[in-house]
């Protein structure tokens, strides 16, 4: 069983966090609606912007899954666009969040 | 200090504004497009200056290269001073080299890292204050320079001033009668010199007091003053109650009118004056003379004609004019 993804992030974002995790789901969507439409470019831009996102609240694993998709989008991988953007979703819904001070 | 953030990414704009916030900056705005941007570096407080004092800019944005609007930012004389520090995902060397070649201070990559990101901030500030200070020092000295210019304008022009009536002194007559003379000669053009002298003023102090004699003197050194009309024209107060006149571009004929008018001008002050064997009122004598001078020729002898015909005036019972008529020759 896969384990559950932990972001570690700092406790002046607590109140921003809901937003923020919205924002993903939006992301989610966005990018579900790009494969729809084959607009692997969007894709591409949304997975940079989600790398950089992510990253700067401390939610590496979606970092690195942003750059997954950034270059799966870029090489035309559509199986593996697939892959990350279910793994999106399963980080979105169960990443546990762990303030710090 | 005001900071401006400029990222089409609310998450970011979050959490860069957390953290300024955090480090005791409050006063942030942010804009997520061109437009928004473009407001805030509209602004300008009541110096003309822009109150922005950090831009935090991120490079990659819909509708708008961050690189761009760095170098409009840096090619604007009111915007350049204030440091941009670039905000962005890209890692690679050639984007760092492109941020730099826009003009961007310093750059940040993106996931933003807490400390390093302050640490940034701090510096580009510091940077602003710094050159905030060495721009206010530069005006101070400005206004400092512009003060001691006013300050020297205003010395000359009291040592060339007759402390009692105001008019030119003796100094800034000398002077005057210099460059006229060499104009003259220059122009072959004549210049008039009348030299005007109260009459019975030792009398008139004596019966009114110092203190009514300078009161005369201020009179009819401004009714006298009246005539110089043209900048080639000046009266001076020569010292006791005499006064000279230089008319440029002046022949007899019209020196003559001017004295006449003095003379006239003068009298109708209606100073009364009791203690005058002339009239019962102030009045005035002068000699006038006239010439167009030759190189070599010094301008004593204008001035000496004239004391002469100043002489003959008095002699002649004052309250006249009397012209120099051994000054020769008037051509």
């Amino acid at each position: 069983m896969e384990q559950r993804p932990v972001a570690h992030v700092y406790e002046a974002f607590r109140d921003y966090m809901p937003k923020f995790m919205a924002n993903r789901t939006r992301d989610h969507a966005a990018l579900l609606a790009a494969l729809e439409a084959g607009d692997l470019a969007r894709i591409a831009a949304i997975g940079h912007s989600l790398a950089g996102n992510c990253g700067t609240y401390g939610f590496h694993l979606m970092t690195q899954l942003g750059r997954d998709l950034e270059a799966a989008a870029e090489a035309g991988d559509r199986p593996a666009l697939v892959a990350h953007i279910a793994e999106l979703a399963r980080q979105i819904d169960q990443t546990e969040i762990v303030y710090q001070a | 200090m005001r900071i401006l953030i400029i990222d089409d990414s609310e998450d970011v704009q979050v959490f860069i504004a957390t953290l300024l916030r955090l480090a005791g900056y409050t006063d942030l705005v942010t804009a997520s497009t061109l437009g928004e941007a473009a407001l805030y570096l509209a602004e300008r407080d009541d110096r003309g200056c822009s109150p922005l004092d950090l831009i935090l800019l991120d490079v990659m944005m819909p509708q708008m290269d961050g690189y761009e609007l760095c170098r409009r930012i840096k090619a604007d004389p009111s915007l350049q001073d204030i440091p941009v520090v670039m905000v962005t995902a890209k890692t690679k060397s050639r984007d760092l080299e492109e941020a730099f070649a826009a003009g961007a201070n310093d750059y940040l990559t993106k996931p933003i890292e807490r400390v390093e990101f302050m640490a940034r901030v701090r510096s580009a500030l510091r940077l602003k204050q710094e050159m905030d200070t060495r721009k206010a020092h530069e005006l101070e000295l400005e206004r400092k320079s512009a003060e001691l210019e006013a300050a020297n304008a205003r010395l000359r022009s009291l040592s060339a001033l007759d402390g009692l009536t105001g008019i030119a002194n003796r100094r800034a007559f000398d002077e005057f009668l210099e460059r006229e003379w060499k104009r003259a000669i220059r122009k072959a053009s004549s210049l008039a010199f009348i030299m005007v002298d109260i009459d019975h003023f030792k009398g008139y102090n004596d019966r009114y007091g110092h203190l009514a004699g300078d009161e005369c003197l201020k009179q009819v050194a401004h009714t006298l003053a009246a005539h110089a009309k043209r900048p080639g024209d000046l009266v001076a107060r020569f010292g006791g109650e005499e006064f000279g006149v230089i008319l440029a571009d002046t022949d007899m004929a019209g020196a003559q009118s001017v004295a006449e008018a003095m003379r006239r001008d003068v009298e109708a002050l209606a100073i009364v004056h009791e203690a005058s064997a002339t009239a019962p009122v102030v009045t005035i004598s002068l000699g006038v003379a006239t010439h167009v001078p030759l190189p070599l020729e010094t301008s004593e002898r204008l001035v000496m004609a004239a004391d002469r015909a100043l002489y003959q005036a008095k002699s002649s019972g004052r309250n006249r004019f009397a012209v120099a008529g051994d000054f020769l020759p008037v051509s």
